[in-house]
């Protein structure tokens, strides 16, 4: 069941919507009936299990997966791109726990961002979250930006966990 | 079944304490529509044997209930119905009922925001129902759901988000709200069974959002959050928002059943009186 992948370490403040889609996002097998396509680097890990290698799969163009020396699963999506520029993501699991989840790479030169107002600031701003870590199912967000995310994070999940990508 | 709706202001893993993900949930993505459009079903523990492979099953039908919607409504696609209408090669009355049903409800938002919902914003012979159908279709994916026994479930169509039951007995279903100026970042969250939620923004497609009284793009609000009782409206009145600016507060406050998030070009945050 799913109660491996309740546990969640948040590193920073910068994470919470790749986090929203962390936990929801993540098939634990492939749906029935459907095969896997690729051959899945190993999940759950148990002791002795041996991976059958660390580097990128050859066809796998810019996601790659790899073991830490404490035996979790590092898997990378490949750069996704918006059109204010790019992200790609990290996730860290533990057989199918996700133990992190993090930027390696983003550019943005979303022009609005230099016209934001730290003076601006309302009773809505109580319900912030500041780097502890958001506990949610789902996100919702103007399209490119949740759309680039999800791509990224998803494909470091499917690549993590073997699962077929939806066509 | 009851509407539940609660915002949550001590966000962090403390807060979901007792009201963990539950198990049982699973998730599907797809690319449709242009964007990614996930999934999530929750079973609980006296699911049948194969509700495993039943729910599967249902999600495939509701994604194919989606990819007909896009091939339907795309004005990117120039076999559409909407295209060839646009065009000039089929008649409104030879069109599916489906696509007479969503140019009414156009009709309908165009009136009912001031015109501000303008499926014409582009010009009149630019018919463009995407404000509306993204959230009617996902609405129509998540009621095959149901329908096929799904009870607890959300569809996520690019950020328009309808939920159905909840994930778990004593959980509802949390909904992060994301900062359209701080990428990754979430500028609240709200927890809800059986609502839509949907949010557009100027982020959405850079300054896509047209103002059909002015002919340019709106710019004053970068993201507007709409939820309430059906995506379909949630999703076309934010997008009217966006394209009203600053008067959409007022608007949006009039609304009965519909609460909204806004957030300024200038970072600024507001919301209606009952906005969790």
């Amino acid at each position: 069941m799913t109660r491996a992948l309740l546990c969640l370490v948040a590193t920073a403040c910068a994470l919470m919507l790749l986090l929203a889609y962390r936990v929801p996002h993540i098939p634990l097998a492939p749906p029935v009936g459907q095969s896997v396509a690729s051959s899945p680097p190993p999940k759950g890990a148990g002791a002795g299990a041996k991976p059958s290698g660390a580097k990128a799969p050859s066809n796998g163009p810019p996601a790659r997966w790899a073991l830490s020396d404490r035996g979790e699963l590092q898997a990378v999506g490949p750069p996704v791109g918006w059109p204010y520029g790019h992200v790609q993501v990290k996730v860290t699991l533990e057989g199918s726990r996700i133990l992190d989840v993090a930027v390696v790479d983003m550019a943005t030169t979303n022009p609005i961002s230099r016209y934001r107002s730290r003076a601006a600031v309302s009773r809505l701003r109580g319900s912030v979250l500041s780097g502890q870590g958001a506990d949610v199912d789902v996100v919702t967000g103007a399209t490119y930006t949740s759309d680039a995310y999800l791509r990224s994070l998803q494909a470091a999940l499917d690549m993590a966990h073997g699962t077929p990508a939806g066509g | 079944m009851a509407r539940r709706l609660a915002g949550d202001r001590a966000a962090g893993p403390a807060a979901g304490a007792g009201g963990r993900p539950a198990e049982g949930l699973r998730s599907w993505v797809r690319q449709i529509m242009g964007t990614a459009i996930s999934i999530a079903t929750w079973t609980g523990d006296g699911g049948l044997p194969d509700a495993t492979a039943a729910t599967a099953a249902a999600v495939e039908r509701a994604f194919a209930e989606l990819r007909a919607a896009d091939e339907r409504f795309s004005p990117f696609k120039p076999e559409s119905q909407i295209s060839r209408l646009r065009d000039g090669a089929v008649r409104l009355e030879r069109c599916d009922a489906e696509v007479r049903e969503v140019l009414a409800l156009c009709e309908r938002l165009r009136r009912d925001t001031g015109g501000y919902f303008d499926a014409y914003a582009a010009g009149p012979d630019r018919l463009d129902p995407c404000g509306v159908v993204k959230g009617w279709a996902a609405e129509r994916a998540s009621d095959l759901l149901l329908e096929a026994g799904v009870a607890a479930h959300y569809v996520n169509a690019g950020g328009d988000v309808r939920l159905r039951g909840q994930p778990g007995p004593d959980r509802l279903w949390r909904i992060g709200i994301a900062d359209p100026h701080r990428p990754g970042e979430l500028i609240a969250t709200v927890r809800a069974s059986d609502l839509g939620i949907a949010t557009s923004g100027i982020a959405e497609r850079g300054a896509h959002v047209l103002d059909p009284h002015r002919g340019a793009p709106a710019v004053e609000l970068a993201s507007v959050t709409v939820v309430g009782e059906s995506l379909t409206l949630a999703d076309a009145y934010a997008t009217a928002a966006v394209a009203m600016g600053p008067i959409a507060l007022d608007w949006l406050a009039g609304l009965d059943g519909y609460e909204a998030l806004l957030v300024a070009a200038d970072g600024a945050i507001s919301g209606t009186p009952e906005f969790p």
